[in-house]
């Protein structure tokens, strides 16, 4: 469960960690959504190619990459075969039993299994250069237009800060809660949802109990500190753009350009 | 259920940590429910979201929501399984929460027949709401951008009633069944947040 996240972020000082972090979360949004318009090996290629280039820039091991695919290898997996055995079209390859595999399906799986994987090595691109705290920061940067309509964004950064810093905290907790009640016989991976339902009951209490207590010491050690107002507080790092954030969006332009002109021009 | 002598402060730093109890609770432990359905599964995040709203009030309870998302989002994201599933999810997770609050908002061992009507009637809402994200939303998103065509590889009317319609009935009484233990056991804790 713990690998996951903890230990996501790997610092560095590489050209991708050195990027202002609204930067990073401002390409990653604008490819997310220009992935979603890929629709032939073209567009598939072009993106791949990007996302390679930026993998490379982060100077990381590929192993870092290759464990965040993990957790959802299996869905993957399971999309990849549905498309196989689901797609209709012709010429029809071979049959087992009820399904035909075609040569669509296959094309298909292939166009699924590639968009799944950069979309999710483009994130894990952003979380292990940017601190989850930094990710805080530009997000409360980037949503400070909305509090001309009222959105409390410091509070809302200032509560994914502290969330962020608990998280690893916390699954440390729970892990060991359920360690603590599977030596008792617990078992929270068997049976149907009643019962797993009654074996995370004596999970829940004990965080719950925790979790008041550790809100409540947080907020006196806060308020003894002066602590006021979320907006009125001042910030240790200030987020500033660089010059190599100016290259970092005329790369994107340039992307985005490229992707439209082979999707236009060169298929269709 | 917010009360004068709870500090802005600590309802902030309150609803910042069960927004991380409520992240991990989507991670783990998950339950599928429907066989053949390994995309629908029961998470028990709604729990911490239930206490924000009872111990603080519905506001802190949509922001623990709002946080918890952004949460999966940054630390655990699936790439287009997260940006397709996490709307129905949010929908389904605010529609069961606030019918909770408003239909029961104190929770007390003598009425159990309003605890009874309040998990039907944020099940029904929740199920409703879940039918129609997954038809004008998640259906076409998901043939779209992930290839996945449910009205031809299930066919829609199986999808929702050997799908969606029994998983989320499940998913609600489950959900209330153990949101209203919990809260009960963690009753006397309430104090602590009005001493």
């Amino acid at each position: 469960m713990n690998n996951i996240m903890i230990g996501r972020f790997v610092p560095g000082n590489s050209w991708v960690h050195r990027l202002d972090p609204r930067t990073k979360m401002i390409v990653t949004f604008v490819y997310i959504i220009v992935m979603l318009w890929a629709n032939n090996w073209q567009t598939y290629a072009w993106t791949a190619a990007f996302v390679v280039a930026l993998v490379k820039l982060t100077d990381q091991p590929f192993k870092l990459y290759w464990d965040g695919l993990k957790p959802i290898f299996w869905l993957i997996l399971f999309t990849v075969i549905l498309q196989l055995l689901f797609t209709p079209g012709t010429p029809i390859l071979f049959s087992v039993g009820p399904f035909q595999v075609t040569v669509p399906g296959i094309l298909n799986a292939i166009y699924v299994m590639v968009r799944f994987v950069l979309i999710i090595l483009m994130s894990t691109i952003l979380t292990l250069t940017t601190p989850p705290t930094s990710i805080a920061n530009a997000l409360e940067s980037l949503l400070s237009p909305f509090k001309k309509i009222g959105v409390p964004v410091a509070e809302l950064a200032l509560m994914l800060a502290i969330a962020l810093r608990f998280v690893p905290l916390l699954m440390d907790e729970m892990q060991k809660i359920m360690n603590a009640q599977k030596s008792r016989g617990m078992s929270f991976s068997t049976g149907g949802p009643i019962k797993r339902a009654k074996a995370i009951i004596p999970l829940l209490i004990p965080l719950f109990i925790g979790a008041l207590q550790r809100a409540l010491d947080l907020a006196n050690a806060m308020e003894v500190r002066g602590f006021k107002d979320a907006v009125q507080r001042t910030k240790y790092r200030i987020l500033s753009y660089q010059k190599i954030d100016k290259v970092a969006f005329t790369a994107l332009i340039g992307f985005v350009i490229i992707f439209f002109v082979i999707k236009t021009w060169l298929h269709g | 259920m917010s009360t004068a002598t709870t500090t802005r402060t600590q309802k902030l730093t309150l609803i910042a940590i069960l927004s991380a109890i409520s992240f991990g609770l989507m991670l783990f432990p998950q339950v599928p429910i429907i066989p053949g359905a390994s995309f629908l599964k029961l998470d028990f995040s709604i729990v911490p979201i239930i206490i924000a709203g009872y111990w603080i009030d519905i506001s802190a309870a949509m922001w623990t929501v709002v946080l918890r998302t952004l949460l999966k989002l940054i630390l655990a994201n699936e790439g287009v399984n997260t940006y397709l599933g996490l709307p129905v999810n949010l929908v389904a997770v605010v529609v069961f929460s606030v019918i909770m609050l408003w239909v029961m908002p104190y929770v007390s061992s003598k009425n159990i027949g309003r605890s009874l009507l309040a998990i039907l009637l944020a099940t029904i809402g929740m199920t409703g709401s879940a039918v129609i994200m997954n038809w004008f939303v998640a259906v076409p998103l998901y043939a779209q951008f992930a290839n996945f065509n449910i009205a031809k590889i299930i066919g829609l009317s199986r999808y929702f009633i050997a799908m969606v319609l029994p998983f989320n009935l499940i998913q609600g009484i489950v959900w209330g069944g153990v949101s209203l233990i919990v809260l009960s056991i963690v009753k006397p804790l309430q104090n602590k947040l009005t001493s």
